[in-house]
């Protein structure tokens, strides 16, 4: 066999691999499948009490108040659509009970404001069964709040009977965008 | 190299360079056969109703999870890496997003099909399964959304897309 | 001994408490068609107490006073007139004890009278959530006067049931404006048109006498039959001079759901603002 040239060499094996690669080349293409994430958001109104009103030590024919801006005063907070409005009331009542005994309270006061301060920013009110209105802070499509603080006076007897004296304060907040 | 020797090399060698000739000029591109897996998305990751400030999960477990099939198209059994495209926020339109995450089980792979033998993995990091020959295996997707107290009311979406390799 | 009985009277008692929990309500709009014949409500107890939560529905819209206070008329016997579906719009359940951070669904099942004519009709939904008794704390626990407040927080949210094809509309009348105490007071008379009631916003720009925008505000309208409120925001850095009050009506609501919301017209309207000196 005659020596080839390195050439010819190269140019067969090149051809040779060629041949092998060309014969054998297939190749899986990638697949993909798509789904959606989909959610909606509603806009919600939460009205939640964030602090207790706290009478601490009542003494029998001594009453007791508790200011909108003391340390015991109730707060409620209102969550909803920056700028919404809502109109607010309430059914207070006028005696906490113990079985047949009654603890008159009373007094009742307000503070409104959209930042949470009881002293300054805001206007007082009366609470009632008359609704106010009132705005959320902020603007639509945003998070908007309102603070509302309570106070009352509770007036015990001096012949007080002992006791645990109860009854139901109820906040109504009506959402007037609907 | 005699003249008569290099014309019998030569003659050697023309039944073996010529299909080589033949089969050079007719293979110019690389043949794509038919794919042996074929993946769809079936369900959506559908979070539904959900409010401001409040973090929603769906599970891969939960009616809401979104679904894919694999289906082994092939006589023999194949494994394939799942590779997700994942999104980082739902979109309402006009730059308003939710964000959303994934951990590291809120995808799973069941060769059945189905929930009872899911195996779940982190759906940020490729995943390599086998399906069986003629099968259809499934992928379950959850996710967590985290809307922010002032999110805007409306009906948010963004695809997800799962790749096999 | 004096003391001694003024001791004896002196029975104390330990903070109590106003039990402090709520519920967040979503949507504050609800529809339902006959085709859906039903819809969802959730609620959401982000406190860190269970409360009790009690759902109902009664038959209100919105009206407003001479003041301009938009406040719910609530109508507890509607007449057969009316648009009430208070009767025929079911809730599902009806009491929930809902624990801390627990989200539940609401469902409105809609069952109207067969010969029931086409048209919008209204109820409010009212989510009443009640806390637990209050823990009372005292030192001498048999004894002394305990006083504990329950409080019951009401949310009313609106839900309309729509039987065919629904248009609105709104018309604007006797615009004007004030400012009183450092605030702009707007005010104007909407009445509706159509068949739905007409749910949008208002939005009120205030420009100087160069056009330059010096105070805005929007709020939603929701318009039943007529209403007549006041706009309020503070302006206290308006200056003595003339100004021009524009008030634009259309349904850019982000908090509703946009399918839901029938399209208008805008509906547009000015008055003038003139701010005199204060005579010192």
């Amino acid at each position: 066999m005659p020596r080839l040239s390195l050439a010819v060499r190269a140019a067969t094996a090149a051809a040779a691999v060629l041949t092998f690669t060309a014969a054998g080349a297939s190749v899986a293409a990638a697949q993909t499948g798509t789904i959606n994430a989909t959610a909606t958001v509603l806009e919600p109104i939460t009205i939640s009490g964030t602090s207790e009103l706290q009478f601490g030590t009542v003494f029998p024919g001594v009453a007791k108040t508790i200011a909108v801006s003391d340390a015991g005063a109730g707060e409620f907070t209102v969550g909803g659509d920056g700028g919404a409005q809502v109109a607010v009331s309430f059914n207070l009542p006028t005696n906490l009970a113990s079985g047949g005994n009654n603890l008159p309270i009373g007094s009742w006061a307000g503070y409104l404001n959209t930042t949470n301060s009881a002293t300054s920013g805001g206007s007082t009110f009366t609470p009632s069964g008359t609704a106010f209105n009132a705005n959320l802070s902020g603007t639509t499509g945003t998070a908007g709040s309102m603070f509302v603080f309570l106070g009352a006076t509770v007036t015990p007897t001096i012949t007080q009977v002992a006791g645990t004296y109860t009854n139901t304060v109820t906040m109504t907040v009506a959402y007037t965008g609907t | 190299m005699a003249l008569h020797e290099r014309e019998r090399f030569w003659r050697r060698l023309r039944p073996v360079l010529l299909p080589a000739a033949v089969l050079l000029c007719g293979a110019g591109s690389v043949h794509m056969r038919a794919p042996r897996i074929r993946v769809a998305g079936v369900q959506d990751l559908t979070f539904g109703k959900i409010v401001p400030g409040v973090t929603t999960t769906i599970l891969l477990t939960d009616a809401g999870a979104g679904q894919y099939t694999l289906t082994n198209q092939s006589a023999r059994t194949v494994q394939v890496q799942l590779v997700f495209v994942l999104p980082t926020a739902l979109a309402l339109g006009g730059g308003t997003t939710i964000p959303i995450s994934f951990g590291p089980a809120s995808a799973g792979f069941s060769p059945s099909g189905s929930l009872a033998d899911v195996v779940p993995f982190d759906p940020a990091v490729p995943f390599t399964v086998t399906i069986d020959s003629k099968r259809t295996a499934r992928v379950f997707l959850g996710g967590t959304l985290q809307p922010v107290a002032g999110q805007p009311a409306g009906s948010y979406t963004v695809p997800i897309t799962l790749t096999t390799n | 001994m004096t003391w001694l009985r003024t001791l004896s009277l002196a029975w104390l008692i330990a903070p109590t408490a106003l039990a402090a929990q709520g519920v967040l309500v979503a949507p504050t709009g609800v529809f339902i068609n006959p085709h859906t014949r039903g819809a969802s409500v959730s609620l959401y107890n982000p406190g860190r107490t269970p409360v009790e939560v009690s759902i109902s529905t009664a038959f209100g819209y919105p009206v407003s006073d001479s003041l301009g206070h938009v406040t719910l008329r609530m109508e507890t016997a509607p007449d057969s007139t009316s648009r009430s579906a208070a009767s025929w719009i079911e809730t599902f359940p009806h009491r929930m004890v809902m624990q801390p951070s627990e989200r539940r669904v609401v469902r409105l099942l809609a069952r109207p009278p067969a010969s029931l004519p086409e048209g919008e009709y209204w109820t409010r939904l009212v989510v009443s959530a009640k806390g637990g008794q209050v823990a009372l704390q005292s030192p001498t626990p048999d004894r002394g006067i305990r006083v504990g407040l329950l409080l019951d927080v009401r949310t009313i949210v609106a839900v309309y049931y729509r039987k065919g094809l629904m248009h609105t509309g709104v018309t604007m009348t006797g615009v004007r404006a004030q400012v009183w105490h450092g605030v702009l007071h707007v005010c104007a008379r909407f009445t509706r048109e159509g068949s739905a009631a007409f749910l949008g916003m208002l939005h009120v720009t205030v420009l100087d006498s160069s056009g330059t925008q010096v105070a805005s505000v929007q709020r939603p309208l929701a318009v039943y039959y007529s209403l007549s409120p006041c706009t309020t925001t503070a302006v206290p850095a308006l200056q003595p001079g003339r100004y021009m009050v524009h008030l634009l009506v259309d349904t850019d609501r982000g908090d509703l759901d946009r399918a839901a919301l029938l399209p208008i017209a805008a509906v547009r309207d000015s008055a003038a603002l003139v701010i005199v000196p204060r005579t010192p």
